[in-house]
């Protein structure tokens, strides 16, 4: 058995079991752009859900719907969506072999707030070549929300998938066909 | 494009293949019986037990402690002789030892920090202290505690239509709904010092007996709510004097208890058809700061319902209207802090009013005096006749869009609740969607009469696509165990509020679908139904046979995709030679030309048989697209064979196209195809399910215009839900993503800024 020594940030979180929602569902249509070579895409959580995950890191978010494109707490949501949105990639290729992997790096070109309760998040990830493998990560909100269960749909060329991510499942990939 | 001639024969199709998707759900519902008929309705031979309680309750301000002495008088309606009885101990979910904390599946990555530590071993002394059981002759019962639920043993056992009563007293300590969460619980309010209560589950309650399940004594893990008997109640709640209680049922001291300016008041609301304010925030504001060390009792009493549930603090701010359903005027009230405030004393008790008028039009009239809503933060959690509820605008009295119809929403849903499963009293611990999915259908038709293009979160179809799509590992079928349930939200809420909107809106239309669902509501008010019972009464009252819409939407997690997969196009053979062989020539001149032919034109200058006349035989000289005699008799011998009518058809220039259809996604679902025109209009084909109730994955049908169409596209109202709409067009055409819609729109600015600015533009004006 390892022992492992853990550090815990002291953070004492504002935190509540009742929170009164029964949604736990973020979804994510993301493309790979040939011309632009980059992933763009759309994440949607439930606004609440994502203000309580980023409250805690130590800047108050407060309101999303108060946000807009000018606000720096972007940078926040955007560094969040970094860490929990990921796509690792073959790109390069030397004698058909892919020796070379990229991990995405997002930007957070926009948001925009639901009067129905959802944020919908605009991104991309510039991305030169992409081959396979292509892993996807998408493990936004479980660590504050045991059920949480988060959808990927991507597309590529004709290529259609919906792939879905949970606690225990948090990792993904998806084949590109030729 | 193609001609067709008809050929005058009947082709058979002697496919044979297994009969799934339609397959009637005989194996799948119980088998009905004297007690459950088969057309849905309860049987003659139905029966539910009864349970009246006699309560007395003292709530300690200072401990937050409860004491309640209850007395339970059950009426065995059944046919069986009972040994024992089971009564559930809801706040045993807060022992240390509940199973409820045992079952959480962790990992590390689930404690990033101290307080995720500390509050994963926060001890509470929850959990019902029994002090004792007695029967009415002061003699002890035997009882044993299981957990969450408590058998008691009788001395000998309740016949058939006898009663017995006995007495419980016990205790609990009442957590801090804030810190340990809960459906109840209390808010400390740290400014004033103050305590807000809403007490619920907060006495041992009879189980369920029934010809379902017996005694239905699943135990309370935490999702799955409730199941109850319904009863009569008379409860007697003593509180601090400054408190006011808000509960389930009809004051019935009014009297003693308010002074008499709010008892004036009061009477007022009783009348008005907009809120009147019976106790006001200066008067709430005022006892905040006082604290009243002295106690009143109010005693309330309640007819046939479930449960019975309360609220109270000094807190309250309470206001009134009356809501007339079939003639009866219901008391519509609310509760709230003035930390609820602005948004409260606005909507709340119109929303009470607004949703207990539009649920009566779609299911049952409305059968309880009063309707009331209370604030309480973070929440929304439901009882009869009362409900507490979230929405609470910042601490300056501001509040954004988005919090405004969260309050909305909740209010509506939980008042909702009333209907399903207060009145229209389902299984919750066992089925979630039963309550949960009808009210949240409902929730949704209410909010849509509320304010025109309401953003509802949860009913049309196209909402749930995204759930629904492609891995199917995540999720479950409706028709799964409340516990068992995979994302919670969109499986028990949404999916079932969007089936029924389908039911309503595509598969049965409005007019036979509110006539099945009132039928279903009307035969099970104040009864306890089944998910069988619901979808027996659905199909009995309508005449459509929707055992596939089950099986796909409550017993299945298919979802639907169904794409247009290609699409021939022909039109019809007049047989009249002058018009077919100028067709033939006009279709052979635009043949694409091979690039060969092209240059040989000029490339070759002059051919054999260009040079040489004796070449070009008879088959060379022919004008196959000329009309010789032997054409114009064929042709009138034809025309004599034929009908007028017929003929009249063949020249009308009918333009004939067979879609073929796939179901990619397993749900089988209606074909709405929109077609349009040359001329820019359009025409909408509806095709029933029962299409694909031979082929469940190809299918392929004709339509017949009188003008050429150039383009056909599927589900164009979205009302299907169908997860892939990029392949629901031909000509092929790609939607674009949102993230496209997004660039494509111009730069957004934060409303209130812009209004700002505006403001600043017109005062330099």
């Amino acid at each position: 058995m390892l022992r492992t020594t853990l550090s815990f940030l002291m953070v004492f979180a504002f935190s509540v079991t009742s929170f009164a929602h029964e949604f736990y569902f973020a979804y994510a249509e993301l493309t790979y752009n040939e011309l632009q070579q980059r992933f763009e895409g759309t994440i949607i959580f439930t606004t609440h859900d994502l203000e309580r995950a980023i409250e805690p890191k130590g800047t108050l978010i407060g309101k999303f719907e108060k946000l807009d494109e000018t606000s720096a707490e972007l940078k926040l949501i955007e560094h969040y969506i970094n860490e929990h949105f990921q796509i690792n990639y073959g790109c390069a290729l030397d004698s058909n072999a892919v020796d070379a992997f990229c991990k995405s790096q997002f930007t957070l070109e926009g948001i925009v707030t639901q009067l129905n309760g959802t944020i919908e998040c605009y991104v991309s990830s510039s991305a030169g070549a992409l081959y396979n493998p292509v892993q996807f990560k998408f493990d936004a909100l479980m660590d504050r929300y045991p059920n949480q269960q988060n959808k990927l749909t991507f597309i590529y060329r004709d290529q259609k998938e919906t792939l879905s991510f949970l606690l225990y499942d948090q990792q993904k990939y998806f084949t590109l066909k030729p | 494009m193609k001609k067709l001639a008809f050929a005058f024969f009947t082709l058979a199709s002697g496919a044979m293949v297994a009969q799934t998707k339609f397959a009637q759900l005989d194996q799948l519902l119980p088998t009905a019986n004297s007690y459950r008929a088969a057309s849905g309705a309860p049987g003659h031979a139905y029966y539910q037990q009864k349970a009246d309680y006699k309560m007395t309750l003292v709530l300690d301000d200072n401990k937050q402690r409860l004491d309640g002495t209850e007395t339970i008088a059950y009426t065995n309606n059944s046919p069986d002789p009972l040994a024992y009885l089971w009564l559930q101990l809801d706040q045993n979910i807060y022992d240390q030892n509940a199973e409820s904390k045992l079952i959480e599946v962790e990992k590390m990555e689930n404690f990033k920090s101290v307080s995720d530590l500390r509050k994963r071993d926060f001890y509470y002394d929850g959990g019902f202290k029994i002090e004792k059981i007695t029967n009415m002759s002061g003699q002890p019962m035997t009882y044993f505690i299981n957990k969450t639920m408590m058998r008691i043993d009788l001395a000998k056992p309740l016949m058939p239509g006898q009663n017995i009563s006995f007495q419980i007293k016990w205790w609990y300590n009442v957590n801090d709904r804030m810190q340990v969460g809960g459906r109840s619980g209390y808010e400390y309010f740290e400014a004033d010092k103050n305590y807000l209560y809403t007490i619920a589950q907060f006495f041992p309650r009879m189980c369920v007996y029934n010809d379902v399940t017996g005694w239905q004594n699943k135990q309370f893990l935490g999702r799955g709510e409730f199941t109850l008997p319904f009863g009569d109640y008379e409860v007697s709640i003593t509180v601090p004097a400054d408190h006011i209680v808000a509960a389930t049922g009809e004051c019935q001291n009014y009297a003693s208890i308010l002074s008499p300016e709010q008892r004036k008041r009061y009477e007022l609301a009783k009348k008005s058809d907009t809120p009147v304010v019976i106790v006001t925030q200066a008067e709430a504001e005022a006892a905040e700061k006082n604290k009243a060390q002295k106690t009143k009792t109010w005693v309330y009493k309640a007819t046939n319902v479930r449960d019975f549930a309360f609220a109270t603090s000094r807190k309250f701010i309470w206001d009134a209207q009356k809501q007339t359903v079939g003639g009866k005027d219901i008391l519509c009230m609310s509760y709230y802090p003035k930390e609820g405030n602005p948004l409260w004393e606005r909507y709340s008790t119109k929303l009470v009013a607004h949703t207990i008028k539009t649920y009566s039009k779609y299911t049952v009239n409305y059968m309880y005096p009063v309707a009331i809503s209370v604030h309480s933060k973070w929440i929304g959690m439901e009882y009869p006749m009362i409900c507490f509820n979230g929405g609470r605008p910042e601490a300056d009295g501001t509040y954004s869009e988005g919090e405004k119809y969260g309050m909305w929403g909740v209010i509506i849903h939980e008042v909702g609740h009333n209907f399903f499963p207060m009145i229209i009293n389902s299984d919750e611990r066992q089925w979630t969607w039963m309550d949960e999915g009808l009210n949240t259908f409902v929730q949704y038709l209410t909010e849509q009469e509320w304010e025109r293009d309401y953003p509802s979160r949860r009913g049309p179809a196209y909402m749930i696509a995204d759930y629904m799509r492609g891995d199917l590992s995540g999720i479950s079928p409706i028709m799964t165990n409340s516990e068992s349930i995979k994302q919670f939200g969109n499986n028990a809420y949404g999916k079932p509020a969007t089936a029924l909107n389908i039911l309503r809106e595509t598969v049965m239309g409005r007019e036979l679908f509110d006539y099945a669902f009132k039928t279903y509501c009307e035969r099970w008010a104040l009864k306890h139904p089944t998910p069988a019972d619901f979808f027996r009464t659905m199909e009995d009252a309508s005449a459509v046979d929707l055992d596939w819409f089950w099986r796909g939407w409550f017993y299945s997690t298919d979802h639907v995709d169904i794409a247009v997969t290609d699409v021939k196009w022909f039109e019809l053979n007049t047989q009249n030679p002058e018009l077919e062989k100028a067709f033939l020539q006009q279709k052979d001149a635009q043949k694409d030309v091979f690039i060969g032919d092209t240059r040989n034109k000029t490339a070759i200058t002059q051919t054999v048989n260009e040079r040489d006349a004796q070449i070009d035989d008879f088959y060379a000289k022919r004008n196959i697209y000329a009309v010789d005699a032997i054409d114009r008799k064929d042709y009138q011998t034809f025309v004599s064979k034929t009908s007028a009518e017929d003929l009249a058809y063949l020249n009308a220039g009918k333009q004939l196209y067979e879609l073929t259809f796939e179901n990619l996604g397993g749900l089988v679902m209606p074909l709405i195809i929109e077609a349009t025109f040359a001329d820019g209009s359009t025409k909408v084909e509806r095709i029933p399910a029962e299409i694909w109730r031979v082929e469940e994955f190809k299918v392929s049908k004709v339509f017949v215009y009188d003008q050429p169409v150039v383009s056909f596209r599927l589900d164009p109202f979205l009302e299907t839900a169908d997860t892939d709409l990029d392949n629901n067009t031909w000509p092929r055409v790609m939607l674009p993503t949102r993230y496209q819609l997004y660039k494509q729109e111009p730069k957004r600015e934060n409303p209130m800024q812009r209004q700002q600015r505006l403001e600043q533009m017109q005062g330099g004006n």
